[in-house]
């Protein structure tokens, strides 16, 4: 945050309900760092014992032959190996370590986000640093998964900034059709009209935020997501609420989504 | 209706406003966001994080846990949007023109009809305004760019534009401060770094600043490439 103006997208977490989740089973403040894993996750060794908790898309966690349960605090010794599989459904999946993730803060940030970071992701042998925590009294407490969050199709959208600018029969289209996810990553994800209708709508550089959704001219809508650029040229027709946000950010190339108008704020 | 008075406040999303100028690229509309934006900072208002701009409109975010939506457009309503004289600082950016590090300016200045030196003389001889950062950190959006320099954008972006380098798409020239995928057209490079995250800002330019560029040759831009950090000149208009 206070860095857009250089051009600096906030970036963080794709579904931010399942990271604060983790973050609040861990018991740590709001926004602390913490992994997200797409599709797949890492096998990760301990130095230290560690309490730790994941949230997000389903996957298997093992510790040994031990399998962990997601959603909940989990308490592990020192010197292990802790294996996550890949995502069974949805997308993407946090862990959180109790504490957060000591890694470097720059502007204001542990986010990665190339070029400002090194790079945007993490590699095999890094090693991340975390504060050894012993807790025998970790409450057993289980919160249910939000399943509306990996079972909903439905995004809720309001009408964006630019919604007055394009005839309303085609803006129609987009909340009449399913829309196919295409190509998609941290800084936006593909919505596909088949067939795509074309236009020559187009405004000066405006800026957009997360969640506004532009109509490029393919006729393809553009959602934007947590590392995209600050300032855009396409019409922004929609904006999704923050709830919708984290919906997308758990969907896959190939599946369908619903836009749903909602009224004024 | 005036370019330096905004039209409308409208809310984006959850948390953010949208100040919007009538639709346009204008210095006035600039000078007047420069002049808000600058408000804003000094009123500290509590609730309201930060703010950025784009040609015409002037996006604030806030914790609408803070402050409303209606009590920050009451606000907003106090300050005063006609600046009368508004600092800007101008900034001087060394640029050298050689086909070794202006990978199109060859075929630039052959699409535009002018000779090296007439497209050098053209880009150096105007103060360009920054409108707002934006597309990359530290990209400026610069305006003032002399006609007959026009050129639309190519029709297969590079792939790899390398960082520094000067450029030219359509009706705008820019710099690119880290190397990124582009579609403009690459007649020189700067050896200062535009864009620094040890830095405090991080960028040097600011919505309204003035940028000039001046030529140098390869001998003092192989010099000015050893200096670390953001070390752009600058004097105040």
């Amino acid at each position: 945050m206070g860095y857009q103006r250089y051009g600096v997208p906030m970036s963080g977490p794709m579904d931010q309900q399942s990271a604060g989740l983790a973050n609040l089973l861990a018991g740590n403040p709001p926004h602390s760092a913490l992994l997200e894993m797409t599709y797949q996750g890492p096998t990760i060794h301990l130095d230290e014992p560690a309490v730790l908790a994941v949230t997000g898309a389903p996957l298997m966690v093992k510790c040994g032959d031990e399998v962990l349960e997601m959603n909940r605090a989990i308490s592990l010794p020192g010197n292990v190996l802790v294996e996550f599989g890949p995502v069974r459904a949805g997308c993407r999946a946090y862990v959180a370590f109790r504490g957060g993730i000591q890694s470097p803060m720059v502007l204001g940030s542990q986010s990665q986000y190339a070029p400002i970071t090194g790079s945007a992701r993490l590699e095999a042998g890094e090693r991340l640093k975390y504060f050894a925590s012993v807790d025998q009294t970790v409450k057993s407490a289980r919160l249910r998964r939000d399943n509306a969050l990996f079972s909903d199709s439905n995004l809720a959208v309001w009408p964006g900034p630019d919604y007055a600018l394009v005839a309303n029969e085609l803006l129609q289209l987009y909340l009449k059709y399913p829309l196919i996810i295409g190509e998609n990553n941290r800084m936006g994800y593909q919505l596909l009209l088949d067939p795509s209708p074309a236009h020559r709508y187009e405004i000066i550089t405006a800026p957009v935020q997360p969640g506004t959704m532009q109509l490029t001219p393919s006729g393809t809508l553009l959602a934007l997501m947590r590392d995209a650029q600050v300032t855009g040229g396409y019409p922004r027709v929609f904006q999704m609420t923050s709830g919708a946000i984290n919906v997308l950010a758990q969907k896959r190339s190939g599946e369908k989504v619903w836009l749903k108008l909602m009224g004024e704020m | 209706m005036k370019n330096s008075e905004w039209v409308r406040s409208r809310r984006f999303g959850e948390n953010m406003v949208l100040v919007e100028w009538p639709e346009g690229i204008s210095e006035e509309t600039t000078a007047a966001i420069s002049f808000l934006q600058r408000q804003l900072e000094a009123a500290a208002i509590p609730g309201v994080l930060t703010c950025y701009p784009a040609y015409h409109t002037l996006a604030i975010c806030f914790d609408p846990d803070m402050i409303s939506y209606k009590d920050l457009c009451t606000q907003l309503e106090s300050f005063q949007s006609d600046p009368s004289q508004v600092a800007s600082r101008l900034w001087q950016i060394p640029v050298c023109y050689q086909a070794s590090l202006g990978s199109d300016l060859s075929d630039f200045c052959a699409a535009v009809r002018l000779s090296p030196g007439e497209v050098i003389a053209l880009h150096t001889a105007t103060t360009y305004t920054v409108h707002f950062i934006g597309f990359l950190p530290g990209f400026p959006y610069l305006g003032g760019l002399d006609s007959r320099l026009h050129l639309p954008r190519k029709q297969i972006p590079a792939r790899q534009v390398p960082a520094g380098s000067v450029a030219i798409g359509g009706g705008q020239t820019g710099i690119y401060p880290t190397s990124a995928p582009g579609g403009w057209h690459i007649i020189g490079r700067t050896p200062v770094s535009l864009f620094d995250v040890n830095h405090e800002p991080p960028c040097l330019l600011e919505v309204g600043d003035q940028v000039v560029f001046k030529s140098i040759d390869l001998e003092e831009y192989a010099q000015l490439s050893l200096v670390p950090g953001l070390t752009l000149q600058t004097s105040m208009t």
